[in-house]
């Protein structure tokens, strides 16, 4: 088979082409039927394994090859490589068009290679769709298969069905795992998943052409003119990593208004937009992306210079794999971490919320498992005081899991017996913060770069590498002046955000007597937010403030600059009462009120006893809550358009209901205007 | 096939090609899978040799033996949901079935909860049956039955349905015995209803059904399926029948004929003479199940564990 598939390399790459040393190998087991693991670094050539391999079964007569891969920017890259070698590649993914997917339908018959993201092969769609359209695949690649072990830095639940899978296969089907970056951890835990007499290929990764940097934790108005003057310095385009989609849209604000042509990328954003942006890049067309995630594993632009983390990555893989985006064609580039006072914050609400709590689950699947019929995610919504965002994670993950079903837009309790993996869990977690403080120590750069990060992938070549900021004892000449910080600062203390109005009353809860739409008549109208939880401006300054009972001067500076920007000319002016910070509220209000010589008049109440909005962990629950605690003041005067301060918002449902009933008594328009955004903090 | 006896044993890749050959893989699959008569003759003809079906010179077959990835897929997904795919090529599948059902054994069975608990070889099994118009006495009659059985540490086969199947499933149940539920419609839908679950992830029940998870009640499913109650248990008794009529006299009557174990009649049903002319023994009280002298349960001569596990408890 070796003369054979050496021809098949020289037919498709050229005729000098010759194999590395594992290649040839790999191309055997997979084409042998038998299972391989193929650990190599980006452009080593694991693509070629299957391209060779695929074209070997091809010439048996054998099926296409199947290839699963979690992301559209590595599929679409591939897919154009196999073009480039005359073999017939398709893709089916969520992304796809209708058009698109009838086109890919419409040519599958004679496809060569299949690239599939893990969701597409376990969607309702593909066996009756695409696989009754092909000959039975004759071998399954799985790429970035180190998100099939728990102990991968990027594990997905998803990947556990193609576990499954792949042990429902008959034995003569070929399977190839690959991936760039693995502890032996991972390696061993995806050599006993994917079976016996499996052939592990491991190699080095040691990046030559990569100069790493690692600069001390800084506040974030340094950090954004570092980044600025940084960014200003290159030629090329580049990538800068923030942990947060709000941290993306920022930064990427932040260097837009200094004339700098960057792009936020993050994973709330349609697939049309991510593409359009990951092609800009491609050409250079843009300056610099600021990135989430999102833009992760995989994503292929040989030419790309630098790489900056604007915040302390998850890990020592998922930073080699992030900074290792850089320099893959050019001989040299450059990496740079930077780090924050809220990275352990954050990574800590990362860690633990991965995995549903044992009460979430305990009590998700008591609820399930009492109901005949199954429920709908709302049905369970009103019933558990879990929030919304970690309600539909839990239900992914939980089905992932196969402990419940979900058949039409209705959840099940499945027959598969649940037992909480506490063990597992903790050890997660503990390995997750152990990788955290692994890239803290690696900040420190008390020794070379790339060879602490080597060193943290279990890498035996690991040696100085002689070019990073230890090996050199030189530092990069981007530090910014106070005069660069201190715009920086002001940049952060301008971002007021908008406070859209509810429309909707949530979903059968008790206690709510109002349901479905809520009348334009009785909604608020577009308000104002002045500052943002942990923004290093005018949110953490109105916390401060609140915590004192005072408003400061600064505070109520930002507040007058901001009615100015509205231009709206309130009648009156009003509160949402708190048990905990009405003084403070009235206070804020009597001081805002009078510039704009307007009436400060108390129109609401609050029950004494009410329990505390933010212990409501649902819009169901806060609704009904906010319902049950607010009354409207009898008697008061409430002609013309009243602002409406609130100290915090989270679920928007106490503004909702205050503005219901105050129009409902007659009211003229309501402008909200609230001091922090409080969404997503703990 | 004639008298042939069937035999299997575990085998990985005959178990993947049975699903891929035998599996109703979704809804609008145009395709038929091979029915139990059609599997076992494609199975001689190809001498054991499943996987040489994807080079058939018969088209529709090779179509059907092209679908290991679907079927791989189809079995991932409910596996993965705590539901087990047996095949005779399965370490849990009763091979009971095959010497007594032949080439009627479905080569494919779906099941929720223990699947070891069908082909345990220390387990004893009765099942109850009767016809859905049962009358107070006989669902009496039925939960005696069954109420004895659980007492006796013998796990009750019953059909899921209502009347005669819900009153032995309850009772049997209540005294802390398991039931073996063989279901005319797919076991993933009868769980999403969530008694028969709640049983399930208790232990108390084990569902088991020849057809697709997610299908429902037919006709066919049901005429289907009654051979596989008589044909699972050591002992059968017959609480409800009625003379030339349903799934219960056919299925009673198929199962003496062919020896599917004793069959024990309640005297007060209404074809329990005409049942005893067949070879039925009528069972005044529940003990007399136990008690019946061992006839011929149509076993090859060499006895199964089960058989001299029977013999044993009845000399005891």
């Amino acid at each position: 088979m070796s003369e054979a598939a050496r021809a098949s390399l020289r037919k498709l790459v050229g005729p000098e082409a010759t194999f590395r040393p594992g290649q040839l190998e790999a191309v055997e087991a997979l084409v042998r039927g038998d299972r391989a693991l193929v650990v190599q670094r980006t452009g080593w050539g694991k693509s070629a394994v299957y391209f060779i391999a695929c074209d070997l079964l091809r010439q048996q007569d054998r099926g296409p090859v199947l290839v699963l891969s979690p992301l559209l920017v590595l599929m679409r890259n591939q897919i154009d490589a196999a073009t480039r070698l005359g073999l017939k590649a398709l893709t089916f993914n969520s992304s796809l068009s209708k058009d698109e997917r009838q086109a890919a339908l419409d040519a599958v018959h004679e496809a060569d290679l299949l690239f599939i993201t893990p969701e597409a092969l376990q969607s309702a769609w593909f066996a009756p769709d695409v696989l009754s359209r092909i000959d039975d695949p004759s071998a399954v690649v799985v790429d970035e298969v180190h998100c099939i072990s728990e102990w991968g830095h990027d594990f997905r639940p998803k990947y556990r069905r193609i576990r499954d899978f792949l042990g429902q296969l008959p034995s003569t089907v070929g399977v190839l795992g690959t991936t760039a970056t693995a502890t032996q951890r991972t390696i061993d835990d995806i050599v006993e998943q994917l079976g016996d007499g499996l052939t592990a290929i491991v190699g080095d990764l040691v990046r030559p052409s990569l100069y790493l940097h690692v600069l001390p934790p800084r506040e974030q108005p340094w950090r954004l003119a570092w980044l600025e003057r940084f960014v200003r310095a290159q030629t090329g385009a580049g990538i800068v990593y923030v942990l947060t989609t709000y941290d993306a849209e920022r930064v990427a604000a932040w260097l837009a208004s200094q004339g700098i042509d960057a792009v936020p990328y993050t994973g709330v954003m349609e697939d049309a937009d991510r593409r359009a942006i990951e092609d800009r890049l491609a050409r250079n067309e843009v300056e610099a992306v600021v990135a989430t995630t999102a833009l992760g594993m995989g994503y292929d632009k040989p030419d790309l210079t630098w790489v900056v983390h604007y915040q302390t990555p998850a890990g020592p893989v998922s930073y080699y794999q992030q900074v290792g985006r850089a320099g893959r064609g050019v001989p040299e580039a450059t990496g740079v971490m930077l780090q924050g006072p809220e990275d352990a914050d954050v990574h800590d609400w990362f860690i633990t919320t991965a995995y549903p709590t044992q009460p979430m689950a305990s009590t998700l699947l008591a609820e399930l498992d009492r109901a005949d019929g199954g429920l709908t995610e709302s049905q369970l919504l009103a019933q558990v005081n879990i929030p919304q965002g970690r309600l539909q994670s839990a239900l992914v993950i939980l089905t992932d899991d196969g402990v419940i079903e979900r058949a039409g837009n209705r959840y099940f309790r499945t027959a598969k017996r649940f037992v909480y993996p506490r063990d597992r869990v903790e050890a997660v977690m503990a390995a997750r913060r152990r990788e955290y403080e692994q890239l803290v120590t690696y900040a420190r750069g008390e020794r070379c770069l790339m060879e602490t990060l080597q060193l943290a992938l279990d890498d035996p070549t690991a040696q100085p590498c002689g070019r990073c900021g230890p090996c050199t004892g030189s530092a990069l000449p981007f530090d910014p002046d106070p005069a660069e910080i201190d715009r920086a600062a002001r940049f952060l203390w301008q971002q007021v955000g908008l406070l859209e109005p509810r429309k909707m009353w949530p979903y059968q809860v008790a206690g709510l007597p109002v349901k479905g739409r809520i009348p334009a008549t009785h909604r608020a109208l577009q308000g104002r937010i002045l500052g943002r939880y942990r923004d290093g401006g005018y949110g953490d300054e109105a916390l401060a403030c609140r915590a004192t009972g005072q408003p400061s001067d600064r505070l109520l500076e930002g507040v007058a600059a901001l009615l100015d920007d509205w231009d709206v000319e309130p009648a009156w002016v009003s509160w949402v009462p708190s048990n905990q910070h009405d003084a403070f509220l009235q206070r804020l209000a009597k001081a805002v009120a009078e510039p704009l010589g307007a009436p400060v008049r108390p129109s609401l109440r609050k029950r004494d006893d009410a329990e505390r909005q933010r212990s409501m962990q649902n819009s169901p629950r806060a609704a009904a809550n906010a319902w049950r605690n607010l009354a409207v003041i009898p008697g008061v005067e409430m002609a013309g358009p009243v602002l409406l301060l609130d100290d915090v918002v989270r679920t928007r449902w106490t503004l909702t209901v205050a503005s219901y009933l105050l129009r409902e008594h007659g009211s003229g328009p309501i402008l909200p205007l609230v001091l922090c955004d409080v969404t997503g903090a703990g | 096939m004639g008298t042939h006896v069937l035999s299997a044993e575990p085998d990985r890749d005959k178990h993947v090609l049975t699903i891929t050959l035998a599996a109703r893989l979704s809804a609008r699959s145009e395709l038929r899978p091979l029915s139990p008569a059609r599997f076992w003759t494609v199975y001689e003809q190809l001498g054991g040799d499943l996987p040489a079906a994807a080079e058939s010179e018969d088209a529709e077959l090779r179509q059907l033996a092209g679908r290991t990835a679907a079927a791989a897929l189809h079995a991932a997904e409910l596996e993965g949901q705590g539901i087990t795919l047996l095949t005779p090529f399965h370490a849990d599948y009763p091979q009971r079935y095959l010497a007594r059902l032949g080439p009627a054994t479905p080569p494919l069975l779906y099941v929720a909860g223990a699947s070891a608990l069908l082909a345990d070889p220390d387990r004893h099994r009765l099942a109850v049956v009767g016809s859905r118009d049962a009358t107070d006495a006989e669902l009496d009659a039925a939960r005696s039955a069954a109420e004895a059985a659980a007492d006796r540490g013998w796990d009750v086969v019953s059909g899921g349905a209502k009347g005669v199947d819900a009153v032995a499933l309850n009772a049997a149940v209540s005294h802390g015995g398991t039931v073996i539920a063989l279901l005319t419609e797919g076991v993933r839908r009868a769980m999403r209803k969530g008694a028969l679950r709640r049983l399930v992830s208790d232990g108390q029940a084990v569902l088991a059904a020849p057809v697709h998870p997610d299908a429902g009640f037919t006709v066919g499913n049901a005429m289907a399926r009654n051979k596989l109650i008589y044909a699972l248990a050591d002992v059968t008794y017959v609480a409800a029948v009625v003379e030339g009529e349903g799934g219960t006299w056919n299925g009673a009557a198929e199962a003496l004929r062919r020896g599917y174990g004793r069959v024990g009649v309640n005297p007060q049903a209404q074809a329990a003479g005409a049942l005893q002319s067949l070879g039925a023994r009528p069972v005044a009280t529940t003990a007399e199940l136990y008690e019946a002298p061992p006839e011929d349960t149509g076993q090859t001569p060499s006895a199964t564990p089960v058989d001299s596990a029977l013999q044993t408890s009845l000399f005891d």
